[in-house]
């Protein structure tokens, strides 16, 4: 007579053999017998997942785990299912219980490090330490290099994710996706022939994958080569990814094939997963450029309430009706368009940041005119970015590696409207003309601002966001701090709540806690308690301190500070309507003390220009507390 | 301390160790790391490894956590030598 064992082994080797109900049905043989039997319930389990049945999968193995606690394979199991079916908390715990019972366990590693990145970086650097775990134990997994490649580059460690990949394609030449990634990273480096060839190998190997097309068409509008960027961006969009919908059109929109863009944007903004976002700005501009102005009032109108692709796209069209009210001279009409409106949307927030500063400026009847370019012979570097890409800190932190480039190349720096071109005292010159695009360019911007690179540098070219600089040197900061010095006239509105803080206080503690976004997109969260922690210890030892809390969600914040009897702007001074975050911004400018919220480029800015401060700290996420903020290096 | 903060302490004292070799430019016979990187750590239990493991190719932790030395890879890669009790999640 056949024990159990033999049952679930033959069981087994039916399963792996791939005739997966025969397998089920003997699992379910033995259970029958052992309703307890842990490797029956796990195998079955597994069956169920293969069958989709997720839901009963997970049941089955959890009960499997009731019973033998320390299998670690059965726990493995449980977490994919978990994470197919959404449950990511659920998954990773799993996965690190199962390397607490086997801690070299490269399944475990690689899981743990492919699921724990956040999308917006939160959990990054865990994850690149598992996938770098899992490497070290099994170095001849190329999925293992590819994966920990991806991370590397979207932490900026370009070289590292290029070594990555070429480790993996090493081990295993017809993997598609490194290729594809290599050649992003080679792209992202400069390195263009490298780059289209590593794509096209990726193409050789899948002709009909879109996101190739898509990539090696970013490869060819890097180069300006917009007609071939166009040809392979069709093709994307051809065989299904709709993201290349918009780059179609804003390829057109670059070549100055405004008929045929429009004729696109006619067809695309109907159709499911379009960027209607992106396409409505191309829109506006396409009818700004065309002097049909009225005519784009009328079709912004009506399509507030038309759906698109989908959904209704109202902010977008305030925003464009914002915009044309803005040229038009009525600010206060373009600042109320926007005023009950909440959105992440950065061309609603440049809109209607510009209109309420404009609205003070006519309320104050001061002047401002835009200069133009003083000097047509010299090269040119613009960003048609700068306005609608990132909000506040962003644009700013873009803007400082474009001048130190533009400075250091001898280039006019030419700008759109931009929030700190209008809040700070710049004088840069308006765009003269449109300059061929340039994407990817921040390692070589970088490059070069820092010596590193050397050779011919480009110019005459449309720098496309992100630009930020990789570290910010000390040799810059004063000349940088000199850029960056609000202008006198909304003095009216930044300095009264600084005043008031130093009325009550002889250390102004200014911190700052972001949430807002940050919850959604997956940014690591500053959480009050370490604030509340070190400030416990820091207080007693100020003179006279004050805290002031700026926040994007003051009601969720304040009360952990309570015993501090923390400041906010509502508190401490006239608001200034549509820009209280410049009146925050300020302060922390002027604080004696700053602390940033975690991987937030408002505070991690005002702390850079603050002149002031003795001490700036930031959010530690490894340990959870308080560390220093170097700010210059 | 949880389970999973156990692992992560063997898995940096192997990352010390890595690091020591690495900062030598030489090759380093496991004698010279037991001396100068698995001994001076309190991680370690010191009694049980010297017992057990001669060559020195196996560190016993205090934890239920342990290093042992892959030749072919010349890496230190963590092992679990104690039972653990995933029963309590707050363990993990």
């Amino acid at each position: 007579m056949k024990t159990t064992s033999d049952l679930l082994a033959a069981a087994l080797d039916d399963h792996r053999a791939g005739h997966v109900d025969r397998a089920a049905v003997a699992y379910r043989r033995v259970l029958d017998a052992e309703p307890d039997n842990a490797e029956a319930l796990h195998l079955l389990g597994l069956t169920e997942r293969q069958a989709g049945r997720v839901d009963t999968a997970v049941a089955l193995m959890t009960r499997a785990l009731q019973h033998a606690p320390s299998m670690v394979e059965a726990r493995l199991n449980l977490a994919n299912t978990l994470s197919v079916r959404g449950d990511r908390d659920g998954a990773l715990a799993l996965w690190r219980s199962a390397l607490a019972l086997d801690p070299s366990n490269v399944a475990a590693w690689h899981a743990l490090g492919a699921a724990s990145a956040g999308a917006g970086g939160a959990g990054r650097a865990g994850a690149i330490r598992a996938l770098r775990r899992a490497a070290r134990l099994e170095p001849g997994r190329a999925e293992i290099h590819h994966d920990l490649g991806v991370l590397l580059r979207q932490d900026d460690l370009n070289e590292e994710a290029i070594a990555c990949q070429r480790r993996a394609l090493s081990l295993q030449p017809g993997m598609l996706s490194a290729w594809m990634s290599l050649g992003n990273a080679l792209l992202e480096e400069g390195e263009i022939e490298q780059a289209e060839a590593a794509l096209k190998r990726a193409l050789c190997l899948s002709p009909d994958r879109p996101e190739i097309w898509f990539n090696l068409a970013n490869l060819y509008y890097r180069q300006a080569d917009l007609e071939s960027a166009l040809t392979c961006y069709r093709r994307s969009a051809q065989l299904g990814l709709p993201a290349a919908r918009a780059r179609i059109v804003a390829t057109l929109v670059d070549q100055g094939r405004d008929a045929e863009a429009e004729a696109a944007l006619a067809a695309y903004l109907p159709l499911d997963g379009t960027d209607v976002s992106s396409c409505l700005e191309y829109l506006y501009l396409l009818l700004v450029r065309g002097g049909r102005q009225v005519e784009a009032r009328s079709i912004f109108t009506r399509l507030e309430t038309i759906p698109l692709a989908g959904r209704i796209y109202p902010v977008e069209c305030r925003t464009a009706l914002s915009a044309l009210d803005l040229a038009d001279g009525d600010s206060a009409g373009a600042v109320a368009r926007l005023e009950n409106l909440r959105s992440d949307n950065c061309w609603m927030f440049t809109v209607r940041s510009l209109a309420a500063l404009e609205r003070t400026r006519r309320q104050q009847g001061w002047h401002w005119q835009r200069a133009t370019n003083p000097d047509p012979t010299r090269p040119r570097l613009t960003s048609t970015t700068l306005g609608n890409r990132g909000r506040f800190a962003h644009n700013v932190l873009e803007y400082v590696l474009l001048r130190l480039y533009a400075e250091q190349q001898g280039c006019v720096l030419e700008t759109p409207d931009w929030v700190g071109g209008a809040y700070f005292e710049l004088d840069d010159p308006v765009p003269s003309g449109p300059l061929p695009p340039w994407p990817f360019c921040r390692r070589i911007l970088n490059g070069f601002v820092t010596g590193e690179r050397q050779g011919e540098a480009p110019v005459d070219r449309d720098a496309l966001s992100p630009l930020f600089l990789y570290e910010y040197p000390l040799a810059v900061r004063d000349r940088v701090r000199s850029w960056m010095r609000p202008r006198p006239q909304w003095a009216p509105w930044i300095d009264p709540p600084v005043d008031a803080l130093r009325a009550v206080g002889n250390t102004v503690v200014a911190i700052h806690i972001r949430r807002g976004d940050f919850l959604h997109y997956g940014y690591p969260i500053t959480e009050t308690q370490s604030y509340v922690d070190w400030l416990r210890d820091l207080w007693p030892t100020l003179d006279k301190p004050v805290l002031y809390l700026a926040s994007d969600d003051i009601p969720a914040v304040r009360s952990a500070f309570r015993e501090f009897r923390p400041v906010t702007l509502h508190d401490a001074g006239p608001a200034w309507p549509g820009l209280e975050f410049l009146q925050d911004f300020h302060v922390l400018t002027q604080a004696d003390i700053v602390g940033i919220s975690a991987a937030s480029g408002f505070s991690q800015l005002a702390a850079r220009l603050n002149e002031r401060a003795s001490l700036c700290v930031e959010p530690d996420m490894a340990t959870g507390g308080i560390k220093p903020f170097v700010g210059w290096v | 301390m949880g389970y999973y903060d156990m692992v992560e302490s063997c898995w940096q004292l192997s990352d010390a160790a890595l690091n020591y070799v690495k900062n030598a430019g030489r090759a380093v016979e496991t004698p010279e790391l037991w001396e100068k990187v698995f001994a001076p750590s309190p991680l370690v239990d010191q009694e049980r490894t010297l017992r057990e493991s001669p060559q020195r190719d196996k560190i016993f932790l205090k934890s239920p956590y342990g290093l042992q030395y892959r030749p072919d890879q010349k890496d230190w890669v963590p092992f679990r030598h104690g039972p653990v009790d995933l029963s309590n999640e707050n363990n993990i």
